[in-house]
């Protein structure tokens, strides 16, 4: 089959999406993450129906004045890919992602456009507890060291704590 | 439970706030009045007694034998939450810790970590986490002239309006200084706002040495997960988050960068506010 008649499918389960009038957000219940989808993104996501092949979604792009090029729409379905947007997609030629700065040399454009190109912005929500003002020293050291979260501690706020190696620690801010 | 029930209490209280309700007890008389200076703003004693958030302060110090010093111990419900020999320690976590309860679990308010002044009949709101600089930036908007809101949390309403969350501004004199000090609003010459506000312009910034602001315009889109970001209850309520800060972007300006200098931000904050 060839890789453009792939008809990518959008996830529904377990998202909250408000429409904005130039955006579409997106939260992701199961992970608690937030997206903020451009109107190029939300276009193919919400032609993201199972049905529709990456061929068919080319001619739609004109509808958010872009230019009708494959690439464009691959790039989409990269960033939806990355934010768990869309059922698994097979990108052609093994390609993880596409850049814009690919997408801009392939149509030929300008870093003016970048704006316009297909974006996902995304934020994790936070735990109420990583909104907090301090951690105890204990809570920070028993921390994975990819959650440290910089947060002072609360017995002396003038240290934070931090990756120290392999571990969290508090270290001075 | 039982056990620590039956240890001897002998004050204790339920106070309401935000549609929250908090019991506290101590075992030693006064302790409470300290209490009382740490509760968020607009509590109220509750003279219902059930609470699902009980604080339980046994207070330690001297003990019977000569030499020996007991630790002041800080309970949440039935757990440890925290044991020291420095009480202000504790009240500081007791402090930190009930404020993040009713944040999180406020009922007609989404709290926001933010520091919020007033100008001009609008709110200028500086989400960010601790040690971002916001008291800071806060307390020099105060100096050139804008009412005190918050410098910790906004409590926004469901039209998007801010509401006052007044406490005494916690004010680091040196970045090394391990406790905060207190400044009232009034101490820095400024008048504390009552009433609710809109948003009149959200900046995200925080700081960075020799840096000179020259921050970007955010979408309505970019501005709500960011807000979403420095939201208490994100996870617990993101419905109401998302429908509230939809109402918040709906009428302000966003717009986001490092900073340098306070005095040179909040000038230029107050003359974007205009």
């Amino acid at each position: 089959m060839d890789i453009r008649d792939q008809t990518p499918k959008a996830r529904t389960d377990g998202l909250l999406v408000e429409e904005l009038d130039d955006e579409t957000l997106v939260y992701d219940l199961e992970t608690h993450g937030a997206h903020c989808l451009n109107r190029a993104a939300a276009l193919v996501w919400r032609r993201s129906d199972g049905n529709t092949t990456v061929r068919d979604m080319v001619p739609l792009l004109a509808h958010v004045g872009l230019p009708e090029e494959e690439a464009l729409i691959w790039m989409a379905l990269s960033r939806l890919d990355e934010a768990g947007l869309v059922e698994s997609v097979t990108l052609p030629g093994a390609k993880s992602g596409f850049s814009r700065k690919e997408v801009l040399r392939v149509l030929g454009a300008t870093a003016a456009m970048t704006f316009i190109l297909p974006a996902v912005e995304s934020v994790v929500a936070p735990l109420a507890a990583q909104a907090a003002s301090c951690i105890t020293l204990a809570a920070c050291q028993k921390l994975p060291k990819n959650r440290c979260g910089g947060l002072p501690i609360c017995e002396n706020r003038s240290l934070c704590c931090k990756v120290s190696g392999t571990k969290c620690a508090a270290l001075a801010c | 439970m039982d056990v620590l029930d039956r240890h001897g209490w002998t004050e204790g209280t339920t106070i309401s706030v935000q549609g929250v309700r908090v019991g506290f007890r101590t075992d030693r008389p006064g302790v409470l009045e300290r209490v009382y200076d740490l509760l968020p703003p607009g509590w109220k004693p509750s003279d219902r007694g059930e609470v699902r958030r009980l604080y339980s302060l046994r207070v330690g110090g001297e003990g019977k034998r000569r030499g020996f010093r007991l630790y002041h111990i800080l309970y949440m419900n039935a757990s440890r939450l925290e044991r020291s020999m420095d009480l202000e320690y504790l009240f500081d976590r007791l402090e930190a810790d009930v404020q993040l309860y009713v944040a999180e679990r406020a009922r007609r308010r989404i709290f926001v970590h933010a520091g919020v002044v007033g100008w001009r009949g609008k709110a200028i709101l500086l989400p960010g986490r601790t040690l971002t600089g916001k008291t800071t930036l806060v307390s020099e908007l105060l100096r050139l002239g804008a009412t005190y809101y918050s410098d910790e949390y906004a409590p926004l309403d469901p039209e998007g309006r801010v509401h006052p969350y007044a406490r005494p501004l916690s004010v680091r004199v040196r970045a090394a200084d391990p406790r905060p000090t207190r400044q009232t609003a009034e101490e820095l010459g400024a008048e504390v706002g009552r009433r609710p506000l809109p948003v009149g312009l959200v900046a995200f910034t925080h700081y960075r040495p020799g840096v000179h602001w020259r921050p970007r315009g955010l979408t309505a889109g970019q501005g709500i997960i960011s807000l979403l970001e420095n939201a208490v209850p994100a996870r617990r309520r993101p419905k109401a988050c998302l429908a509230t800060f939809r109402e918040v972007v709906s009428a302000a300006g966003l717009v986001k960068g490092a900073r340098g200098e306070a005095r040179e931000m909040a000038e230029a904050l107050l003359e974007r506010a205009e």
